[in-house]
Order: C-alpha cells, then structure tokens, then sequence
C-alpha cells in the first residue's frame, strides 16, 4: 500500500517536472543575464572594496631582508613583526591579516601566505611585488592555507547550492502536500481503504526521496570532483565548468550534504505532520492556519543553521525572503490562472533569481560586501 | 446499510461574528447541522437536495470521516465508525479530480492496489469495473483527453474497484452533457443493483426523481423533509419533483 502511493507520488513529480521543463528554461534565460549584469554592478561598485585590515605579518625572521624593507616606507600598510609563525597562520586563516611572510626552506626564499578569497593579481599588483620578483637573491612561493582555502568562492557556490535546493524542496513539498490537499486528492485519499498511516509514512518517504533525488547528483558530483583535484594535483586539467565545485573543499562539501539532509528531513517532517493534522484534525481552517504556522521555520532553519559555517552567511537572510516573495506571487499568479504546478515553478525561480540579485546589489551598496 | 443518526456539527464563531442575526448561529456558534438523521437500505439511491449552505456537502463529509459531528453517529452495516476509524465508504467529493498524470486504468489500478489488490485479481476486478462502468475503449486515455462524463465514470470506478460498503456522491453529473447524464444515471442503477446503498446530492431534480426511491430536503442544516418522492409531489399537488420542490422553497422564504 506504502509503495503504491510512493509510485503515484513520483509518477506525479516525473509528469510535473516534464510539463515544467520549458518554463524553467525560460525563467533561467531571463533571469541569469539579469543576475548578472547586477553582479557585474556590485564587482565594479566602489562600496565593494575591502575596507577590512591592511596589515601584513611578517616573521622576525625575516625583519633585516630587503623583503621586509620594501614595506617598511608605506603609510597606508599596517607592518607588524611576528615571531610565532603558527599565530602569522591563524591571523591569515581568520582573516586578521592580509599578507603574511614567512621565511622559505632554503635560505634566501620566503614564504607568502594570503587569505582566503583573497585576489593574489590584485596584491602584487598594489603592493609592486614585480619589484621583489625580479630581485636577484629572493625568491617568493605563493601559498593558500589549506583550510578554508578559496573560502569566499567555495561559499557563494555553496550557497548556490543550498540555495537551489531549498527551492525545490519547497516546491516538491509544495505539489506533493499542499497540491494534493487543496485539490481535494489528499481527501478522496483519505476517504478511500489506504490506512492513515500508510499516507502519512508514504507521503514522508516520497517528500524524503524526491528531495534527496535532487540534491545528490548535485553533492555527489562535487565530491567526485573533488577527489579528482585532490588525485590530479592543481586541478588545472579539468574543466572550467567545474571549478566552481572544484573550488569547495571536502569539509565544506560534508557541511553542505549535512545541511541538505537537515532540510529534507525537515521539508519532509513538515509534510508529513501536515497530513497528520489533515487527517486528524479535519476542519479546513484549522489546518490552513496550522499550514502557515508551520511553514514558518522552513523558512528559518535553513538560514540559522549554516550561517556559523560559511563567510558570506550574512546575506541568508535572502532565503525567507525569496520564498515569501515565491509564495506571494505564487498565489497571485494562482488567481490569475488558476492552481497549477507550473506557474509556481516559474514563478519561485523568477522570484529567487531576481530577490537574489537584486538583494545582493542592494546590499552591497548599502555596506561592505562580507565575502570581498 | 448506511444509516446517519442524529447528526449535529457546529462551528465556533470568531467574536466579531457573534452577534450576527442568522437561523443557524446560537450561543455563539454556526450550526451547520441540526439533528439530521438518514437511512439508506442496500440498493437504495437517496437523493440529499437543498440550497447552497443547507449542509448537504458538510453531511456527506461527515459520513465519509473527512469530518467530525459534533454529536451524532455513523453506522455502516450495523457497525458504529469511531473517529479515526476506516470506514470503507466510496466518497466521491464535487471538487475531486482523477490524477492526471496517471491513465484512466491506472487511476483505477492505484485504488484496486489501495484495497489490497495485486497481480492477477488486480488486472481481473479493474478490467471488470472499467467494463461495468462503460470505460474499456478509453481505458489506456490521460484524464485530460476524457470529458467530463467519461472522467467522472472512471473516478466512479476508482471506488468500486474497492468494494465500498455504501457509496457518497456530491454532485457527480454536475457539469455533464444530457447524454452523459442519462449515461450516468444508467450507470448508477447498475452500481444500486449490486445493493450499494447510495446517498446522492444534485442540484438537478429530474436525476434525484429518475434515480432515487426517496429523499431528504435540507434547509439550514434541518430536516425539512424525508420521505418517498411521489408522497412528495403529491403533497404538493405538484407534476414533478422540480415543482414540488419550488413550491417548498416558497414555503420557506414567506
């Protein structure tokens, strides 16, 4: 009985996405130029600047070099000697620091270390570090620390990710749940010989599959990739197209998968109470009003939880507010033409990619990009 | 045997709501349901008639378990239904549609497998049912392909196939041609002849008179009448249920 309503129920997610397809297309070609071209406003905007610390960290070591002479007559740079080069790693690791020098393997070599995110074409460029290159007896190695490398990259990526997958989670729950409930299918179900329970369990696996189905090939692919730049070296050698994942590290791809399990197992809870209370409660207004109520931390947890994980957190806020937004002119475009799976999937990503880039060009007007 | 006793549901009202002047609010709530009793014996259609808001819909909700009375009890074959408890009742609700991205066999194959169906006796009772209720040749169609008619035929089937104990039926031929309508009605005979008990609401007279032995007319969530249907229109001095039904109405409005 459990399987046979979980077959309908993926039967029903094949025909949506089938029937969907082609308005996903469009709304993808309207909105990534769009996204875009504001993103390439909040690239050039002069509010995206670093205004965070300018100071460069450079070991005792290595105070007497011409290396640290170079630096010694800038104003506008912060140079501070350090003996400890573990504490030179954590000020760079955190942050506190831009640039950090530590003394090579060899003698007259040197180590540089630079932040997370940070654009090393940028730092040589501000600091004439051609100067120091073309010098005879020093040599620079570049180095990323290892941890959280490319962080502010790995980041956006994973957001995306996130991001993505929140929407269609939301719109999985959306037709597998509150479609089938407002259409009156949940009812006729219910009425029929199919135990309570076997819909409650069955609409939570199939809510818990759908969403993971989507969510793996995506985790999955990553972490293949991955350990394809771990095995290859550089990485050089694969695509383009896959450097945004090659950019996330195997820790962050962990968090990642951690927390698309978290939202599908919250999404798929929510739906199952929902059927529940649809099913023991049974007067409509009850439930519509539980439905909101219920809704609410869909909204949140997603935002709450990764926030610590990842630099560019701070914009998290945008999820609740793409899927209210989604929400809102999902109804509206509702009454327009009536309840379909269609409209709503259009409109959810209109909805996110506009909220998404708008947001961030707002935001980066207003303060300090954080991930810059 | 499907038999409603003393069936009452009332709904809280919002403060704003209370001092309303309306028949069905008191102490603070709407009754949308005042004592309403109906038997139906196998193989009997009841007819269930009244205006809109009279409780027809909120009444057939009740007996199929998608809603709770607030007092009052539903006996199936003798049986008392507890809350939450299944009932095997076939409920076919106006604002229902069949799964559109399943086939019309396959729509009707989900609730065989629902009822505990599978290999061979599923294939055997879907053919059977389908056969029965007219379905065979568009059998392999998308519900959108299917009219109306021919889509309320197969939700029909979808509840035979398990076997229901009485069958609740809001509105079927709402919406359907006249000859998708006399089909219908024929088919609802065949289902009766199988001592279904059948209780069903229709705004359309002429189908209540043709299909059923006799009827309860709803006003205000209260009985207004129950009884055989020429007893009806002969009270009325009446020359069909749709006058004696104006004439009723009348009654009610003066």
């Amino acid at each position: 009985m459990i399987a046979a309503q979980i077959a309908k129920d993926f039967a029903k997610i094949r025909y949506s996405l089938a029937k969907a397809i082609p308005l996903f297309l469009l709304a993808v070609v309207i909105v990534v130029p769009i996204a875009l071209i504001l993103n390439q406003a909040v690239k050039s905007s002069p509010a995206a600047k670093p205004q965070s610390t300018q100071s460069i960290l450079i070991s005792d070591g290595l105070q007497s070099t011409s290396l640290a002479g170079h630096f010694s007559g800038r104003k506008d740079i912060d140079v501070r000697y350090e003996p400890s080069t573990t504490a030179i790693e954590s000020a760079i690791q955190e942050r506190e620091a831009r640039l950090g020098i530590l003394p090579g393997d060899s003698p007259g070599s040197a180590v540089m270390l630079i932040r997370p995110g940070e654009d090393v074409a940028d730092l040589m460029s501000e600091f004439k570090m051609s100067l120091l290159l073309s010098g005879a007896d020093t040599q620079i190695t570049l180095e990323h620390v290892a941890r959280g490398a490319d962080q502010s990259t790995g980041a956006g990526a994973a957001w995306a990710i996130l991001v993505t997958f929140i929407i269609l989670a939301n719109m999985i729950s959306s037709f597998l749940v509150w479609e089938e409930r407002s259409k009156g299918y949940l009812e006729e179900l219910i009425a029929s010989p199919a135990t309570h329970t076997s819909i409650m369990i069955s609409k939570l696996f199939a809510v818990l599959l759908a969403c993971a189905a989507v969510v793996l090939p995506v985790i999955i692919l990553g972490v293949i990739v991955t350990l394809g730049m771990a095995l290859t070296g550089s990485g050089d050698s694969l695509s383009d197209s896959f450097r945004i994942f090659a950019d996330l590290n195997a820790a962050v791809y962990l968090d990642l998968a951690f927390f698309a399990f978290a939202i599908i197992f919250a999404i798929a809870t929510v739906c199952a109470i929902m059927v529940v209370l649809q099913i023991t409660l049974r007067d409509r207004m009850v439930i519509s009003t539980l439905q909101m109520v219920l809704s609410v931390p869909l909204f949140f947890v997603p935002v709450v939880l990764p926030s610590s994980l990842f630099e560019n957190a701070t914009w998290a806020w945008a999820i609740p507010v793409v899927n209210i937004y989604a929400d809102l002119s999902y109804a509206m475009v509702n009454n327009l033409s009536g309840y379909s799976f269609m409209p709503m999937m259009a409109t959810n990503i209109i909805a996110t990619g506009f909220v998404i880039a708008i947001g961030r060009f707002a935001v980066s007007r207003i303060r300090e990009w954080p991930a810059r | 045997m499907i038999e409603l006793r003393h069936i009452s549901k009332a709904f809280k009202l919002k403060k704003t709501k209370h001092k309303q002047r309306h028949p069905q609010i008191r102490d603070k709530q709407f009754h949308a349901l005042s004592d309403v009793s109906i038997s139906v014996q196998p193989g009997q259609v009841h007819g269930l008639v009244g205006s809109n808001g009279s409780g027809k819909s909120t009444l057939l909700r009740i007996a199929a378990g998608l809603s709770r009375q607030t007092s009052g009890q539903v006996e199936i074959n003798g049986k008392v239904i507890r809350a939450g408890e299944k009932s095997n009742i076939g409920y076919l609700p106006s604002s229902g549609a069949l799964y559109p991205f399943l086939s019309a066999k396959d729509n009707v194959r989900f609730y065989g497998k629902l009822a505990g169906l599978r290999g061979a006796e599923l294939e055997t009772e879907t053919d059977r049912v389908m056969a029965m209720m007219g379905c065979t040749p568009y059998a392999d169609a998308m519900p959108e392909e299917l009219s109306f008619g021919m889509g309320q035929r197969v939700r029909l089937s979808r509840l035979l196939i398990t076997h229901p104990s009485a069958l609740l039926l809001d509105e079927p031929s709402s919406g359907v041609d006249v000859i998708g309508t006399l089909h219908f009605e024929q088919t609802l005979r065949d289902v009766a002849k199988t001592n279904v008990p059948i209780i069903l609401v229709s705004h359309n007279a002429g189908e209540i008179e043709r299909l059923c032995h006799d009827l309860t007319f709803l006003h205000q969530g209260c009985v207004h009448f129950q009884g055989d249907i020429p007893g009806l229109i002969e009270d009325h001095e009446s020359k069909s249920l749709a006058h004696a039904m104006y004439h009723m109405s009348k009654e009610l409005t003066q």
